[in-house]
């Protein structure tokens, strides 16, 4: 731990301003998205999600929305 | 106003997928239905702002969006019960094999943090470029695409997906969406 923590203080200390760069893109590499999901794993979850929404849009509207459309479509005819 | 009836019959087809976006966003259908009923009242009264030539629909969204973010929210969490409402609806469906596997999908969408939820939903199920679910949320596309990633990774974290072997056959998730199909018909019936 110790040799670790002086090595890293050395290391920084020679660091030039390209390395620092180099560095801070490694960082940025390392918090953007994580590895790519399995193509399999993404098919799989979007089939679900799919599935779950058009559950719901398959449903036949409730009657308080369908009495406003009909007036409202009405009333732009008029 | 006169209303070009091409525009009226749009936005007429987009009501239905209008609808799922609300359920999705708020876990609940009575006030998805009040949102939705809302947004059609605004969306109606001010189709003069409307550009023609623009979608339509991802209009309609970003109203419907703003309109819950500002409104419903608020209102919502003085009536906080959405896991229990949706596990009450959930266990009016018959206990089939594979159905639990969608009640466990249902309950890890509802798990995500709402930004992540809403981009997943836009991308992946309403169909929405990146490019118009960025505009509807008011967002840059990147971050729109880095949303949509960590919802992904989030659902299979919390499914225990880690590789393609835990899918399991493509049989599974058949007889998923069979026994959905027989449920959903099932469930109109109540």
């Amino acid at each position: 731990m110790v040799t670790i923590t002086v090595r890293r203080a050395a290391e920084a200390r020679v660091m030039s301003k390209d390395e620092a760069d180099a560095a801070g893109n490694g960082r940025s590499k390392k918090t953007g998205t994580k590895p790519v999901l399995d193509r399999q794993i993404q098919v799989h979850i979007g089939r679900k999600l799919k599935a779950v929404y058009d559950e719901v849009a398959a449903e036949p509207l409730p009657k308080e929305i369908l009495d406003l459309l009909a007036k409202l479509e009405g009333r732009s005819t008029e | 106003m006169k209303l070009n009836p091409q525009i009226t019959q749009e936005m007429l087809k987009s009501v239905r997928s209008l609808r799922a976006f609300a359920v999705s966003l708020c876990g609940r259908t009575d006030v998805a239905d009040d949102l939705v009923q809302e947004t059609i009242v605004k969306a109606w009264s001010n189709l003069d702002k409307f550009e023609e030539g623009t979608n339509l629909q991802a209009w309609l969204f970003t109203i419907l969006r703003n309109h819950y973010y500002s409104e419903i929210r608020k209102r919502r969490r003085e009536i906080e019960d959405v896991e229990g409402r949706y596990s009450a609806t959930l266990a009016t469906h018959p206990a089939q094999y594979g159905h639990l596997d969608m009640a466990d999908f249902k309950a890890a969408m509802q798990k995500l943090p709402d930004d992540q939820r809403e981009a997943l939903i836009l991308v992946g199920a309403s169909g929405f470029s990146y490019e118009d679910a960025a505009k509807i949320c008011g967002v840059a596309i990147g971050t729109i695409k880095s949303r949509v990633n960590r919802a992904r990774n989030h659902l299979a974290r919390r499914l225990n997906i880690e590789s393609t072997a835990d899918i399991g056959p493509d049989t599974t998730s058949e007889a998923t969406f069979s026994a959905l199909r027989q449920s959903g018909t099932r469930g109109k019936q109540d």
